[in-house]
């Protein structure tokens, strides 16, 4: 064979900087993309609340079309697809701004909101209805109910599904390099053809993955038990 | 100050409420009594509109609360409704409970809330409880905060729901204290409980239903004294509760 591992070559000068770079990428898109996932997976489980047949066909159709298309494909559509019917000048303004990192964080974003809206709904349905009666009898009304009583509880019954979303998204994001954003999958890529070390740019793209995996379910664990309510 | 005018209630094809009337006064306590099932507990959510009904009218302090210009998250505030299974919020502090309404529903202040809070519970015998969350208390506690945590509204009628029908026999009569001396203070109430005991001395007067009706009503030693021979009687006599408390 007479293959030497040696990790030096990649983990030094310009191919370091680029792993630093990547690293960075992913982590920024991981964040954008989940607080719009967040945000955009409350506020479908808010619409599927409101009793009225065409917006929980909405909600339906949308959780469907995220959950059934490819990533990939979306993430496509979105890079090719959706720019092309904005008005020119709003298409310039996203290719002077590295429209890609944007792109690839919506569509990770809405992806990731349909299962999160279904995560939070079924930690709405875990909650007794009493909650939400002794919330109406002293005074609240629906939303009040819901934001100070229901959701709160929700969301933390809601936790461990919720850190498996984020992990699955963090891990997605490495999809985001078939648009050429430089994360970490891409960076890799980069090195790999520079110094035909296959292995070694690899091996330190696993372990940086499994090291930030490893920090989310750390941080996941401990806001569930820090969080956690405690019932009968 | 509360009126039952012919009220009818229906659970689908099963009527629940069967024309019934009656008044409850200011300041006056009535205890509601009967077999599981009679309609007690519904009776009484239908004051709070937690139970729509189908015929007649519920009035409070003369107003029809079905009417229309009604806000019914307003007339909730007024009148404090205490369930049987406590329904605390278990996110939520003993104080956090209390609290809650004061700051979103009133304006209060979280300082004069807070201070509002502590109040309500030292009157329930748990100020050093304040911080503690609902998961950490007794059965009786959590049940006592609940009870302060309607009383913090500043009710005019308070609503109890088989308050201690959840308890542990060892912490009923914490709630009961706790209960009697709302009523020993003038408070306007409507009790559904099996606690014989506790109506007999606090009840203004006890409305015995069965089948969705008030089939008697009377003052407690009235009906409960051994030499009546009232249907309270029987059911007091048939239900070894009722004959263990007596």
């Amino acid at each position: 064979m007479g293959y030497v591992f040696d990790l030096r070559g990649v983990l030094s000068g310009q191919y370091l900087d680029w792993f630093v770079i990547g690293v960075a990428t992913t982590l920024a898109l991981t964040c954008v993309a989940w607080c719009l996932a967040m945000a955009m997976g409350i506020i479908l489980t808010l619409i599927r609340m409101i009793p009225l047949p065409p917006l929980g066909w909405f909600v339906a159709l949308y959780v469907e079309y995220h959950r059934n298309v490819p990533l990939l494909v979306q993430i496509l559509i979105w890079y090719f697809g959706v720019p092309s019917l904005l008005p020119r000048p709003a298409r310039q303004w996203i290719n002077a701004h590295h429209g890609e990192f944007l792109l690839a964080a919506i569509a990770l974003g809405l992806a990731s909101a349909a299962y999160i809206a279904e995560d939070i709904r079924s930690g709405i349905r875990s909650i007794p209805k009493a909650q939400y009666e002794a919330a109406r009898s002293i005074g609240f009304g629906y939303l009040g109910a819901m934001g100070y009583v229901v959701l709160p509880q929700a969301m933390r019954i809601a936790i461990p599904p919720l850190i498996n979303q984020t992990l699955l998204l963090f891990k997605n994001t490495s999809l985001a390099m078939a648009i050429g954003v430089g994360e970490l999958t891409y960076r890799t890529r980069e090195v790999e053809s520079y110094t035909f070390k296959t292995f070694e740019a690899f091996a330190v793209a696993t372990v940086i993955y499994l090291l930030i995996s490893f920090g989310i379910m750390a941080l996941g664990s401990y806001s569930d038990r820090r969080l956690k309510l405690e019932t009968r | 100050m509360i009126r039952f005018e012919n009220v009818d209630k229906w659970f689908g094809p099963m009527q629940a409420l069967t024309g019934v009337s009656g008044e409850v006064g200011r300041g006056e306590v009535k205890v509601l009594v009967g077999p599981s099932g009679s309609g007690k507990s519904t009776l009484i959510r239908t004051v709070t509109r937690l139970e729509t009904i189908q015929g007649g009218r519920v009035l409070v302090d003369g107003t029809d609360i079905a009417s229309r210009g009604v806000d019914i998250n307003r007339l909730r505030q007024r009148v404090g409704f205490v369930f049987q299974a406590y329904n605390l919020f278990p996110h939520l502090s003993a104080i956090g409970n209390i609290t809650l309404g004061l700051t979103k529903l009133r304006g209060m202040g979280k300082a004069e809330a807070r201070e509002r809070g502590l109040a309500e519970l030292a009157r329930v015998g748990l100020a050093e409880k304040a911080d503690e969350m609902p998961g950490r208390l007794s059965g009786g506690q959590r049940q006592r905060v609940a009870i302060a945590r309607s009383l913090a509204m500043d009710p005019q009628v308070m609503l109890f729901d088989e308050p201690t029908s959840a308890l542990d026999p060892e912490m009923v009569g914490e709630v009961l204290a706790a209960m009697k001396q709302l009523a020993a203070s003038g408070m306007t109430m409507i009790c559904v409980t099996h606690e014989m005991g506790f109506a007999r001395e606090v009840a203004d007067e006890i409305w015995f239903m069965e089948r969705g009706a008030v089939l008697e009503r009377g003052k407690p030693a009235e009906l409960t004294s051994t030499s009546a021979h009232s249907r309270l009687q029987a059911f007091l006599a048939s239900t070894r509760h009722g004959g263990s408390a007596a």
